[in-house]
């Protein structure tokens, strides 16, 4: 089996399993009924080590476990996950990330872009979702449950060998 | 020719990426949520089996670790529930005479007996892995009876509170749509002023329901914190199980009916236990 394939089928797997536990046990640690995004983290962290490929894949499948789940209709989660995976993918190999605040900035930016294409998703195709607004409060709980989740996850993610970058990338 | 073969091989990742996007435009276009049903029923019951695991898994944890308190505890409610049961045995003896009394009195004034319907109580499990949408699982399914459509109850704060409707069922789970949800709409009735209307969720993390259609001539008769019902037409909820309560009035001069805030009834953030009802067997 090839690096990427590794790589795809353990990113989509380690996805799938935060969008579970999203389900279930983060729910008791929710603030103000809003949880944090692990998935997205893990995305961003696939995305930004493994390129637009292995990310804008694992996006999609894990994506799709997402709306299994959750009363979206198919394909809106995999929808902001492959496209956060693919704009994420394409920065592989030109951004040093530090321990600390590289993950924190790029989760805060990647937890805004799914706001953004979430919302535009909701206004153009009318689906009802009781969720937030571009600018509303709980978005602003997610981004920093999210930030604050980041390093953390980041330093756990760096122990899966399948996730190292390409040597070509490796800067 | 070279044309489309090389052009593909050359940008893998763009043509990846538009093919998979315009894949997941179309299926959020071709679905709304009946039409997705088969593909969602077989993902859910997989990944159902995950959710369940887990959530047993910390459930036992969890019980384990509060099992030492609860036993002192419940020493001490056994005590308080000895000296409870014998004040119950008085109170039984009268409970007897009223029962009896309260019969003839019903019979007097010509209510039929209250509809009893065959119920399926369920835990809930899971709740949507995300932030924008509603969903509430729970551990029963197809194998237990469950059928879309079938309405949800729970029992909070000593009422009886409408919780939504069955939307999916696999084997042995079910996801359930609350009202809060913008897509759930209740045929419902104001239970003192008798105004009907429809409930529905709204946009926005409120957790609020809205009541449209209600007739302006309502206005003077509609009370703060009046008990909003549902009405049972249209045949999807049974009827006068609590909604929620009047927290807010709004009379739009162009309109010609009222929209009413409501609060449900059921606290969703607490929502443990439900009851699900079977309309067709009472």
């Amino acid at each position: 089996m090839s690096r990427d394939s590794k790589a795809f089928l353990l990113s989509s797997g380690l996805i799938a399993l935060a969008i579970v536990l999203q389900s279930t046990l983060l729910h008791w640690v929710a603030v103000r009924g809003v949880i944090p995004d692990l998935g997205l983290i893990v995305l961003v962290f696939v995305a930004i080590r493994r390129g637009s490929m292995t990310a804008q894949l694992s996006g999609f499948a894990s994506g799709v476990v997402e709306d299994v789940l959750s009363l979206s209709p198919l394909g809106f989660h995999a929808f902001i996950r492959t496209m956060v995976g693919f704009l994420y993918g394409l920065t592989v190999g030109s951004i040093f990330v530090d321990p600390i605040l590289m993950p924190v900035v790029l989760i805060i930016i990647a937890t805004l872009l799914k706001a953004l294409i979430s919302s535009l998703l909701v206004a153009f195709l009318s689906i009802p979702a009781a969720g937030f607004g571009v600018f509303a409060g709980p978005l602003w709980i997610e981004l920093g449950y999210n930030a604050v989740l980041a390093p953390f996850l980041f330093a756990l993610l760096r122990l899966f060998k399948p996730l190292k970058p390409r040597d070509k990338e490796r800067l | 020719m070279p044309g489309i073969p090389s052009f593909v091989r050359k940008n893998k990742n763009g043509v990846t990426f538009t093919i998979i996007l315009v894949l997941c435009l179309l299926m959020m276009l071709f679905s709304n949520r009946n039409v997705v049903l088969q593909p969602k029923k077989v993902g859910q019951s997989f990944f159902s089996l995950f959710q369940l695991s887990i959530h047993s898994i910390a459930g036992w944890f969890s019980g384990t670790w509060n099992s030492i308190g609860e036993l002192k505890r419940l020493r001490n409610e056994l005590d308080a529930a000895r000296e409870r049961l014998v004040e119950y045995e008085r109170v039984s003896r009268n409970l007897t005479e009223l029962r009896r009394e309260n019969q003839a009195l019903r019979e007097q004034l010509g209510f039929s007996q209250t509809l009893a319907f065959r119920y399926i109580s369920a835990q809930v499990i899971a709740r949507d892995p995300g932030n924008q949408f509603s969903t509430i699982m729970v551990n029963r399914g197809s194998v237990h009876g469950m059928r879309q459509g079938m309405p949800a109850i729970a029992f909070q704060g000593g009422l009886q509170g409408l919780v939504g409707r069955v939307v999916v069922v696999s084997l042995t789970t079910a996801i359930i749509q609350p009202i809060t949800d913008p897509n759930s709409f209740v045929a419902a009735r104001l239970q003192t002023s008798r105004f009907d209307g429809l409930v529905a969720g709204s946009q926005g993390v409120s957790g609020l329901l809205t009541m449209s259609y209600v007739k302006k001539l309502a206005l003077n008769e509609v009370q703060y914190g009046e008990l909003v019902v549902t009405s049972g037409m249209g045949q999807l909820f049974p009827q006068g199980i609590h909604i929620g309560r009047v927290r807010e009035m709004t009379a739009k001069g162009y309109e010609a009916s009222l929209e009413l805030e409501v609060e449900p009834i059921v606290d969703f953030s607490r929502l443990e236990y439900v009851f699900i009802i079977d309309t067709e067997q009472k």
